[in-house]
């Protein structure tokens, strides 16, 4: 059986390592979003192409306009929040070496030989556990801006479904 | 100049969760209280297993201490 120490020993430090990973599987996935503005940025190039200006008054006209605006705004949102995920993530890494061995010639001072192995288990733990906890806000900030990102790209596609939709009916009235 | 502060810091120091998030999260951590109270009988625990939660639509950590001050508004 392990002791208390082993345990929230073993514990942080797997917390922290799967935070990290848990980093990396969040920015790999992002590039779903980006991929989804890319196209439809190109389908609202092709609107316009084949959208008849002379006509914009007309009632079909401006609900593809208006589905064509909505787009816009949902790819720009997109676009923000895409960016956000990566802003000012900040990496929060244990304790180099030389701290560490600064922190155990002063324990050793304080302390003595006989409670170092336990002091420095117990710093280790702190480091894990600071750690781990930087990365989990990071992370759950960084999950929130792609949720959204995911869900403005959504947006910005069924508008422009929606507006092609409107499109041959529009073409037919020229 | 709160508003820029939000943008140009992702939020970091907004943390407090709005009336409505924390009416949205109220059932979540009724029944995340009632579980641990659960799981604490039937093992026969000293004491409860006191976990967090994640609010990813929000972006924010809710501690054990914030669940109780939400199941206690």
């Amino acid at each position: 059986m392990k002791s208390p120490q082993d345990m929230r020993y073993d514990h942080f430090r797997q917390l922290y390592f799967e935070e990290r990973s848990r980093r990396e599987s969040i920015r790999s996935s992002i590039s779903t979003p980006v991929a989804a503005i890319s196209f439809a940025v190109f389908a609202l190039g092709n609107l316009a192409r084949d959208f008849d200006f002379a006509r914009w008054n007309e009632p079909v006209a401006l609900g593809i306009i208006f589905l064509a605006v909505a787009a816009t705004l949902s790819l720009l949102g997109a676009v923000y929040q895409a960016v956000m995920v990566e802003w000012l993530f900040l990496h929060h890494e244990t304790p180099p070496l030389d701290e560490l061995l600064r922190a155990e010639a002063l324990l050793r001072e304080r302390t003595g030989d006989e409670r170092l192995s336990e002091q420095m288990a117990d710093l280790m733990i702190a480091s894990y556990s600071i750690a781990y906890e930087q990365h989990l806000g990071g992370n759950t900030l960084s999950a929130r801006s792609r949720t959204r990102a995911l869900r403005f790209v959504l947006a910005a596609l069924f508008s422009l479904a929606l507006a092609f939709l409107l499109l041959p009916i529009h073409l037919a009235g020229g | 100049m709160r508003w820029l502060d939000r943008i140009l810091t992702r939020g970091r120091h907004h943390r407090e969760l709005s009336a409505i998030a924390r009416r949205r999260l109220l059932l979540a951590c009724r029944e995340l209280s009632d579980q641990e109270r659960t799981v604490r009988e039937e093992m026969g625990l000293a004491v409860s297993p006191r976990l967090s939660l994640i609010d990813e639509e929000m972006g924010v950590v809710i501690s054990p201490q914030m669940r109780e001050e939400i199941t206690q508004d």
